[in-house]
Protein backbone atom coordinates (compact mmCIF):
# COMPACT_ATOMS: atom_id res chain seq x y z
CA UNK A 1 0.00 0.00 0.00
CA UNK A 2 1.57 3.73 -0.92
CA UNK A 3 -0.28 5.68 1.85
CA UNK A 4 -0.11 9.11 1.37
CA UNK A 5 -0.93 10.50 4.78
CA UNK A 6 -0.51 14.27 4.60
CA UNK A 7 -1.99 16.93 2.49
CA UNK A 8 1.74 17.34 1.14
CA UNK A 9 1.90 14.18 -0.64
CA UNK A 10 0.84 13.02 -4.01
CA UNK A 11 2.08 10.38 -6.80
CA UNK A 12 3.50 11.95 -9.98
CA UNK A 13 4.55 10.32 -12.89
CA UNK A 14 6.73 11.45 -16.24
CA UNK A 15 8.87 9.47 -18.65
CA UNK A 16 12.58 9.67 -20.25
CA UNK A 17 10.60 12.01 -23.84
CA UNK A 18 8.11 13.61 -25.29
CA UNK A 19 5.86 11.08 -27.08
CA UNK A 20 6.36 10.75 -30.37
CA UNK A 21 2.66 10.13 -31.46
CA UNK A 22 0.99 10.04 -27.73
CA UNK A 23 1.61 10.16 -24.32
CA UNK A 24 0.82 7.20 -22.15
CA UNK A 25 -2.23 6.80 -20.25
CA UNK A 26 -2.89 6.45 -16.72
CA UNK A 27 -6.04 5.55 -14.40
CA UNK A 28 -5.55 5.39 -10.66
CA UNK A 29 -7.45 4.73 -7.82
CA UNK A 30 -7.49 5.25 -4.21
CA UNK A 31 -9.27 5.49 -0.36
CA UNK A 32 -9.54 8.21 1.28
CA UNK A 33 -9.79 7.55 4.63
CA UNK A 34 -11.10 9.95 7.39
CA UNK A 35 -10.41 8.76 10.96
CA UNK A 36 -11.78 12.09 12.89
CA UNK A 37 -15.25 11.24 10.88
CA UNK A 38 -14.47 7.52 10.33
CA UNK A 39 -15.42 7.62 7.07
CA UNK A 40 -13.60 6.04 3.83
CA UNK A 41 -14.44 7.70 0.06
CA UNK A 42 -12.96 6.20 -2.53
CA UNK A 43 -11.75 8.24 -5.68
CA UNK A 44 -10.32 7.46 -9.10
CA UNK A 45 -7.84 9.63 -11.65
CA UNK A 46 -7.12 9.22 -15.31
CA UNK A 47 -5.27 11.35 -17.97
CA UNK A 48 -2.10 11.38 -19.58
CA UNK A 49 1.48 11.71 -18.82
CA UNK A 50 3.28 14.77 -20.30
CA UNK A 51 6.95 13.77 -21.34
CA UNK A 52 9.45 14.80 -18.73
CA UNK A 53 6.98 16.70 -17.14
CA UNK A 54 5.77 15.39 -13.43
CA UNK A 55 1.98 14.88 -13.95
CA UNK A 56 0.06 14.03 -10.71
CA UNK A 57 -1.41 10.50 -11.11
CA UNK A 58 -2.67 10.81 -7.51
CA UNK A 59 -3.13 14.15 -6.00
CA UNK A 60 -3.18 14.87 -2.26
CA UNK A 61 -5.77 15.13 0.13
CA UNK A 62 -6.40 16.21 3.57
CA UNK A 63 -7.00 12.78 4.52
CA UNK A 64 -5.44 9.96 4.69
CA UNK A 65 -5.36 8.44 1.23
CA UNK A 66 -4.25 5.40 0.47
CA UNK A 67 -3.13 4.39 -3.19
CA UNK A 68 -4.83 1.43 -4.26
CA UNK A 69 -4.21 1.25 -8.09
CA UNK A 70 -2.08 2.83 -10.66
CA UNK A 71 -1.77 2.01 -14.21
CA UNK A 72 0.27 3.44 -16.70
CA UNK A 73 -0.32 2.39 -20.18
CA UNK A 74 2.79 3.42 -22.95
CA UNK A 75 0.08 4.50 -26.17
CA UNK A 76 3.03 5.62 -27.70
CA UNK A 77 5.10 4.18 -30.77
CA UNK A 78 8.45 4.27 -29.44
CA UNK A 79 9.52 2.73 -25.88
CA UNK A 80 9.63 5.11 -23.21
CA UNK A 81 10.82 4.91 -19.25
CA UNK A 82 8.41 5.50 -17.19
CA UNK A 83 9.18 6.92 -13.59
CA UNK A 84 6.51 7.00 -11.03
CA UNK A 85 7.75 9.06 -7.97
CA UNK A 86 6.38 9.97 -3.93
CA UNK A 87 6.17 13.84 -4.02
CA UNK A 88 6.31 15.52 -0.34
CA UNK A 89 5.96 18.97 -0.84
CA UNK A 90 9.00 19.88 -3.07
CA UNK A 91 10.81 16.08 -2.41
CA UNK A 92 10.49 13.07 -4.99
CA UNK A 93 10.94 10.00 -3.61
CA UNK A 94 11.50 6.97 -6.65
CA UNK A 95 8.95 4.39 -5.94
CA UNK A 96 9.31 2.45 -9.57
CA UNK A 97 10.51 2.78 -13.01
CA UNK A 98 11.01 0.58 -15.91
CA UNK A 99 10.97 0.45 -19.67
CA UNK A 100 8.04 0.55 -21.57
CA UNK A 101 7.54 -0.86 -24.80
CA UNK A 102 4.51 0.37 -27.32
CA UNK A 103 1.57 -1.34 -25.77
CA UNK A 104 2.63 -2.60 -22.76
CA UNK A 105 1.67 -1.79 -18.90
CA UNK A 106 2.75 -1.27 -15.46
CA UNK A 107 0.80 -1.88 -13.34
CA UNK A 108 0.41 -1.15 -9.10
CA UNK A 109 -1.58 -3.14 -7.05
CA UNK A 110 -2.40 -2.34 -3.22
CA UNK A 111 -0.87 -5.58 -1.87
CA UNK A 112 0.41 -6.95 -5.54
CA UNK A 113 3.07 -4.75 -6.07
CA UNK A 114 4.60 -3.29 -9.31
CA UNK A 115 4.28 -5.48 -12.49
CA UNK A 116 4.72 -5.16 -16.36
CA UNK A 117 2.10 -6.58 -18.55
CA UNK A 118 3.32 -7.00 -22.47
CA UNK A 119 1.36 -5.92 -25.49
CA UNK A 120 -0.58 -9.71 -25.08
CA UNK A 121 -1.74 -9.23 -21.34
CA UNK A 122 0.89 -11.39 -20.50
CA UNK A 123 3.09 -10.45 -17.28
CA UNK A 124 6.91 -9.70 -18.70
CA UNK A 125 9.94 -10.68 -17.21
CA UNK A 126 13.35 -9.76 -17.85
CA UNK A 127 15.52 -12.04 -19.25
CA UNK A 128 16.25 -15.18 -18.56
CA UNK A 129 15.61 -16.42 -14.87
CA UNK A 130 18.33 -16.94 -12.40
CA UNK A 131 18.55 -19.90 -10.35
CA UNK A 132 15.81 -19.48 -7.88
CA UNK A 133 16.96 -18.72 -4.53
CA UNK A 134 15.74 -19.74 -1.43
CA UNK A 135 13.02 -19.74 -0.18
CA UNK A 136 13.08 -16.86 2.63
CA UNK A 137 11.36 -18.06 5.94
CA UNK A 138 7.92 -17.68 6.11
CA UNK A 139 6.81 -14.55 7.59
CA UNK A 140 5.19 -14.20 10.97
CA UNK A 141 1.68 -14.02 10.92
CA UNK A 142 0.13 -10.75 11.60
CA UNK A 143 -1.65 -9.65 14.41
CA UNK A 144 -5.01 -9.71 14.09
CA UNK A 145 -6.17 -6.55 12.51
CA UNK A 146 -8.23 -3.82 13.67
CA UNK A 147 -11.88 -4.46 13.29
CA UNK A 148 -13.35 -2.87 10.60
CA UNK A 149 -15.69 0.12 10.64
CA UNK A 150 -18.98 -0.45 11.10
CA UNK A 151 -21.16 -0.12 7.91
CA UNK A 152 -23.12 2.94 7.75
CA UNK A 153 -26.85 2.44 8.20
CA UNK A 154 -28.17 4.33 6.32
CA UNK A 155 -31.94 4.86 6.59
CA UNK A 156 -32.07 5.04 3.06
CA UNK A 157 -30.99 1.52 2.57
CA UNK A 158 -28.04 2.06 1.56
CA UNK A 159 -26.61 -1.56 3.62
CA UNK A 160 -23.36 -0.58 5.29
CA UNK A 161 -20.27 -2.51 5.73
CA UNK A 162 -21.38 -5.54 7.71
CA UNK A 163 -19.57 -5.28 11.09
CA UNK A 164 -19.69 -8.51 11.91
CA UNK A 165 -18.67 -10.16 8.93
CA UNK A 166 -16.28 -7.49 7.92
CA UNK A 167 -12.65 -9.29 8.49
CA UNK A 168 -10.23 -7.20 10.95
CA UNK A 169 -7.19 -6.12 8.52
CA UNK A 170 -4.67 -8.17 7.66
CA UNK A 171 -2.04 -9.09 8.99
CA UNK A 172 0.67 -8.00 7.68
CA UNK A 173 2.42 -10.54 5.32
CA UNK A 174 5.76 -12.10 5.86
CA UNK A 175 9.13 -10.11 4.48
CA UNK A 176 9.63 -12.06 0.79
CA UNK A 177 12.30 -14.52 0.86
CA UNK A 178 15.65 -13.55 -0.41
CA UNK A 179 15.84 -13.78 -4.53
CA UNK A 180 18.31 -16.24 -5.08
CA UNK A 181 21.05 -15.49 -7.17
CA UNK A 182 20.69 -14.75 -10.95
CA UNK A 183 22.72 -17.02 -13.67
CA UNK A 184 25.56 -15.48 -14.83
CA UNK A 185 25.24 -14.97 -18.73
CA UNK A 186 27.49 -16.51 -21.26
CA UNK A 187 29.90 -15.11 -23.04
CA UNK A 188 28.10 -13.43 -26.24
CA UNK A 189 29.06 -9.65 -26.06
CA UNK A 190 31.33 -8.87 -28.91
CA UNK A 191 34.57 -6.82 -28.54
CA UNK A 192 34.12 -2.80 -29.49
CA UNK A 193 34.77 -2.48 -32.93
CA UNK A 194 38.39 -0.89 -33.99
CA UNK A 195 37.82 2.74 -35.04
CA UNK A 196 38.25 2.90 -39.28
CA UNK A 197 41.44 4.70 -40.47
CA UNK A 198 41.60 8.23 -42.05
CA UNK A 199 41.12 8.76 -45.68
CA UNK A 200 44.18 8.73 -47.82
CA UNK A 201 45.17 11.75 -49.78
CA UNK A 202 43.51 12.73 -53.04
CA UNK A 203 46.45 11.60 -56.07
CA UNK A 204 47.86 14.07 -58.34
CA UNK A 205 45.35 14.63 -61.25
CA UNK A 206 46.62 13.05 -64.78
CA UNK A 207 47.62 14.61 -67.96
CA UNK A 208 45.32 15.82 -70.21
CA UNK A 209 45.00 13.74 -73.65
CA UNK A 210 46.19 15.44 -76.67
CA UNK A 211 43.34 17.16 -79.26
CA UNK A 212 41.96 15.14 -81.81
CA UNK A 213 42.64 15.78 -85.58
CA UNK A 214 40.20 18.53 -87.20
CA UNK A 215 37.67 16.26 -89.46
CA UNK A 216 37.44 17.26 -93.51
CA UNK A 217 34.99 20.04 -94.31
CA UNK A 218 31.64 18.38 -95.32
CA UNK A 219 30.53 18.49 -98.93
CA UNK A 220 27.94 21.15 -99.61
CA UNK A 221 24.56 20.53 -99.95
CA UNK A 222 22.23 20.88 -103.33
CA UNK A 223 20.96 23.81 -104.31
CA UNK A 224 17.36 23.90 -104.13
CA UNK A 225 15.07 23.74 -108.01
CA UNK A 226 13.65 26.92 -109.13
CA UNK A 227 10.53 28.07 -107.74
CA UNK A 228 7.55 28.69 -109.66
CA UNK A 229 7.20 31.24 -112.08
CA UNK A 230 4.73 33.51 -110.31
CA UNK A 231 1.18 34.69 -111.21
CA UNK A 232 0.90 38.00 -113.53
CA UNK A 233 -0.66 41.06 -111.62
CA UNK A 234 -3.50 42.75 -113.24
CA UNK A 235 -3.26 45.52 -115.70
CA UNK A 236 -4.44 49.15 -113.55
CA UNK A 237 -7.23 51.28 -115.64
CA UNK A 238 -5.46 54.59 -114.50
CA UNK A 239 -6.20 57.99 -116.28
CA UNK A 240 -3.30 59.48 -118.15
CA UNK A 241 -1.94 62.20 -116.12
CA UNK A 242 -1.34 65.43 -117.34
CA UNK A 243 2.01 66.37 -119.10
CA UNK A 244 3.80 68.36 -116.44
CA UNK A 245 6.98 70.39 -117.06
CA UNK A 246 9.79 68.28 -118.25
CA UNK A 247 12.05 67.45 -115.23
CA UNK A 248 15.50 68.70 -115.37
CA UNK A 249 16.95 64.89 -115.52
CA UNK A 250 15.21 64.45 -118.79
CA UNK A 251 16.84 67.13 -120.57
CA UNK A 252 19.59 65.01 -122.75
CA UNK A 253 21.50 67.93 -124.56
CA UNK A 254 22.28 71.53 -124.48
CA UNK A 255 23.04 74.05 -127.26
CA UNK A 256 24.57 77.23 -126.83
CA UNK A 257 23.81 80.15 -129.49
CA UNK A 258 26.67 82.51 -128.86
CA UNK A 259 25.37 85.87 -129.01
CA UNK A 260 29.01 87.09 -129.04
CA UNK A 261 32.14 87.05 -127.38
CA UNK A 262 33.74 88.22 -124.99
CA UNK A 263 35.85 90.13 -127.12
CA UNK A 264 32.56 90.90 -129.74
CA UNK A 265 31.16 93.48 -127.08
CA UNK A 266 27.37 94.25 -128.81
CA UNK A 267 25.34 97.08 -128.35
CA UNK A 268 21.99 96.59 -129.58
CA UNK A 269 20.02 98.93 -131.36
CA UNK A 270 16.65 100.48 -130.60
CA UNK A 271 13.24 98.72 -131.66
CA UNK A 272 15.58 96.68 -133.47
CA UNK A 273 15.16 92.58 -134.70
CA UNK A 274 18.12 90.71 -134.25
CA UNK A 275 18.33 86.81 -135.55
CA UNK A 276 20.86 84.82 -133.80
CA UNK A 277 21.99 81.09 -134.79
CA UNK A 278 25.47 80.29 -136.69
CA UNK A 279 27.19 83.95 -136.82
CA UNK A 280 27.03 87.26 -135.16
CA UNK A 281 23.62 88.84 -134.32
CA UNK A 282 22.15 89.85 -137.42
CA UNK A 283 18.91 92.66 -138.40
CA UNK A 284 17.81 90.18 -141.05
CA UNK A 285 17.30 86.70 -141.38
CA UNK A 286 20.63 84.25 -142.12
CA UNK A 287 20.93 80.56 -142.08
CA UNK A 288 19.51 78.78 -139.13
CA UNK A 289 20.70 76.15 -137.39
CA UNK A 290 19.67 72.73 -137.34
CA UNK A 291 18.85 69.38 -135.53
CA UNK A 292 20.38 65.65 -136.40
CA UNK A 293 16.88 64.80 -135.19
CA UNK A 294 13.82 65.72 -133.85
CA UNK A 295 13.97 67.08 -130.29
CA UNK A 296 11.40 68.51 -128.08
CA UNK A 297 12.94 72.44 -126.94
CA UNK A 298 12.43 72.01 -122.97
CA UNK A 299 13.83 75.53 -121.91
CA UNK A 300 15.65 78.66 -122.70
CA UNK A 301 18.54 80.09 -120.52
CA UNK A 302 19.83 84.04 -121.24
CA UNK A 303 23.14 84.34 -120.22
CA UNK A 304 24.40 88.12 -120.30
CA UNK A 305 26.67 91.05 -119.57
CA UNK A 306 26.46 94.63 -120.40
CA UNK A 307 28.01 97.64 -119.43
CA UNK A 308 24.89 100.82 -119.57
CA UNK A 309 22.18 100.72 -117.75
CA UNK A 310 18.86 100.99 -119.35
CA UNK A 311 15.19 101.43 -117.17
CA UNK A 312 14.08 99.17 -116.28
CA UNK A 313 10.90 97.27 -117.49
CA UNK A 314 12.52 98.16 -120.77
CA UNK A 315 11.37 94.59 -121.69
CA UNK A 316 12.53 92.81 -124.65
CA UNK A 317 10.78 89.55 -126.26
CA UNK A 318 12.04 86.42 -127.32
CA UNK A 319 10.86 83.87 -130.41
CA UNK A 320 12.23 80.78 -131.72
CA UNK A 321 11.75 81.40 -135.77
CA UNK A 322 12.77 80.01 -138.80
CA UNK A 323 15.71 80.64 -141.46
CA UNK A 324 12.47 83.15 -142.54
CA UNK A 325 12.66 85.58 -139.66
CA UNK A 326 9.28 83.75 -138.88
CA UNK A 327 8.08 82.97 -135.15
CA UNK A 328 7.69 79.12 -134.34
CA UNK A 329 7.65 79.42 -130.45
CA UNK A 330 7.45 82.64 -128.12
CA UNK A 331 9.78 81.91 -125.35
CA UNK A 332 9.53 85.08 -123.38
CA UNK A 333 8.20 88.69 -124.12
CA UNK A 334 9.49 90.02 -120.82
CA UNK A 335 13.34 89.99 -120.86
CA UNK A 336 14.04 92.87 -119.06
CA UNK A 337 18.11 93.60 -118.59
CA UNK A 338 18.40 95.97 -116.39
CA UNK A 339 18.67 93.96 -113.52
CA UNK A 340 22.80 94.42 -112.42
CA UNK A 341 24.55 96.49 -114.14
CA UNK A 342 28.01 94.08 -113.77
CA UNK A 343 28.40 90.48 -113.99
CA UNK A 344 27.19 87.98 -115.59
CA UNK A 345 23.44 87.47 -114.89
CA UNK A 346 21.20 84.49 -116.30
CA UNK A 347 17.02 83.84 -116.35
CA UNK A 348 15.70 80.70 -117.64
CA UNK A 349 12.17 80.19 -119.54
CA UNK A 350 11.17 76.76 -118.76
CA UNK A 351 8.22 74.26 -119.80
CA UNK A 352 8.76 75.62 -124.05
CA UNK A 353 7.49 72.11 -125.19
CA UNK A 354 8.17 72.81 -128.54
CA UNK A 355 8.63 70.15 -130.59
CA UNK A 356 11.91 70.46 -133.21
CA UNK A 357 12.20 68.45 -136.16
CA UNK A 358 15.64 68.05 -138.49
CA UNK A 359 14.80 69.78 -141.75
CA UNK A 360 14.19 73.21 -139.94
CA UNK A 361 16.63 75.53 -140.27
CA UNK A 362 16.00 77.63 -136.52
CA UNK A 363 16.84 80.69 -134.98
CA UNK A 364 16.54 82.62 -132.21
CA UNK A 365 14.79 86.17 -132.43
CA UNK A 366 15.75 88.98 -130.12
CA UNK A 367 13.13 92.03 -130.52
CA UNK A 368 14.69 94.97 -128.65
CA UNK A 369 12.44 98.53 -127.15
CA UNK A 370 13.48 101.56 -127.57
CA UNK A 371 15.62 102.49 -124.51
CA UNK A 372 15.94 105.56 -122.73
CA UNK A 373 19.15 104.35 -122.01
CA UNK A 374 21.00 101.81 -124.83
CA UNK A 375 22.57 98.56 -122.99
CA UNK A 376 26.09 98.69 -124.17
CA UNK A 377 28.78 96.25 -124.67
CA UNK A 378 26.61 93.67 -123.98
CA UNK A 379 27.61 89.56 -124.17
CA UNK A 380 24.66 87.74 -124.31
CA UNK A 381 23.97 83.78 -124.85
CA UNK A 382 21.22 81.54 -125.14
CA UNK A 383 21.04 77.87 -123.63
CA UNK A 384 18.83 75.84 -125.47
CA UNK A 385 17.86 73.05 -123.23
CA UNK A 386 16.21 69.90 -125.37
CA UNK A 387 14.88 66.34 -124.49
CA UNK A 388 13.70 63.68 -126.36
CA UNK A 389 10.13 63.77 -128.39
CA UNK A 390 7.62 61.24 -126.63
CA UNK B 1 31.87 94.33 -141.43
CA UNK B 2 34.45 97.16 -142.93
CA UNK B 3 31.50 99.00 -144.67
CA UNK B 4 29.05 100.81 -142.07
CA UNK B 5 27.12 103.82 -142.10
CA UNK B 6 26.36 105.96 -139.22
CA UNK B 7 22.94 107.27 -139.00
CA UNK B 8 20.85 109.63 -136.23
CA UNK B 9 17.78 107.97 -135.28
CA UNK B 10 15.05 109.93 -133.44
CA UNK B 11 13.27 107.96 -130.64
CA UNK B 12 9.65 109.81 -128.48
CA UNK B 13 10.50 108.14 -125.32
CA UNK B 14 7.43 107.62 -123.40
CA UNK B 15 9.00 108.71 -120.17
CA UNK B 16 12.33 109.80 -121.43
CA UNK B 17 11.33 112.30 -124.14
CA UNK B 18 12.51 112.73 -127.30
CA UNK B 19 15.92 111.20 -127.93
CA UNK B 20 18.46 111.37 -130.60
CA UNK B 21 20.73 108.22 -131.47
CA UNK B 22 23.90 107.91 -133.52
CA UNK B 23 23.34 104.08 -134.93
CA UNK B 24 25.92 102.36 -137.20
CA UNK B 25 24.48 99.81 -139.38
CA UNK B 26 27.24 97.74 -140.74
CA UNK B 27 26.21 96.16 -144.41
CA UNK B 28 28.13 93.65 -147.06
CA UNK B 29 29.71 93.92 -150.15
CA UNK B 30 26.76 94.08 -151.77
CA UNK B 31 25.23 97.29 -149.60
CA UNK B 32 22.50 94.88 -148.25
CA UNK B 33 22.53 95.41 -143.64
CA UNK B 34 23.68 93.13 -142.11
CA UNK B 35 23.64 94.34 -138.47
CA UNK B 36 23.58 97.18 -136.47
CA UNK B 37 24.57 99.08 -132.79
CA UNK B 38 23.95 101.78 -130.83
CA UNK B 39 26.68 103.79 -131.17
CA UNK B 40 25.69 106.64 -128.27
CA UNK B 41 23.76 109.15 -127.87
CA UNK B 42 23.95 112.71 -129.59
CA UNK B 43 22.49 116.18 -129.10
CA UNK B 44 20.54 118.56 -132.11
CA UNK B 45 23.55 119.26 -133.40
CA UNK B 46 24.76 115.73 -133.90
CA UNK B 47 27.39 115.83 -131.17
CA UNK B 48 28.15 112.99 -128.98
CA UNK B 49 26.54 112.69 -125.89
CA UNK B 50 29.31 110.66 -123.22
CA UNK B 51 27.89 107.30 -121.89
CA UNK B 52 29.37 105.29 -119.38
CA UNK B 53 32.59 103.63 -120.74
CA UNK B 54 32.53 100.06 -120.28
CA UNK B 55 33.73 98.09 -117.11
CA UNK B 56 34.64 94.80 -118.97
Amino acid sequence: MIRLDTANKSLVAYTDATATTAEPQFVTSWDDIDTSLVTMTPGSGDGLLNGTTPVTVIPASATARNAKYVGIYNADTVQHNVYILLLDTATYRMLFSCVLQPGETVVYNDGAGWKVFNEAGALKTVGLSGFSGQSGFSGFSGNDGQSGFSGFSGNDGQSGFSGDSTSGFSGFSGNDGQSGLSGFSGNSTSGFSGFSGNDGSTGTSGFSGFSGNTGATGTSGFSGNTGATGTSGFSGIGTSGFSGAAPASAVRSIMRINGYDKELNFSPADSTTYFFAMDQPRTVPYFGFKLAYAMRLAAVLVQYDKAGNEASGESSSLHLVNSGGTALKTITTALDLSTGAVGYKSVAYTGLNYDMDASTQYAIRWTTPAWATNPTFIQINFFMYFEPVP
Amino acid sequence: MENYEDIITVIDHPTAGVLRKRVRVFKNAKGEEITREFMSRVDENGEDIPQTPPEN
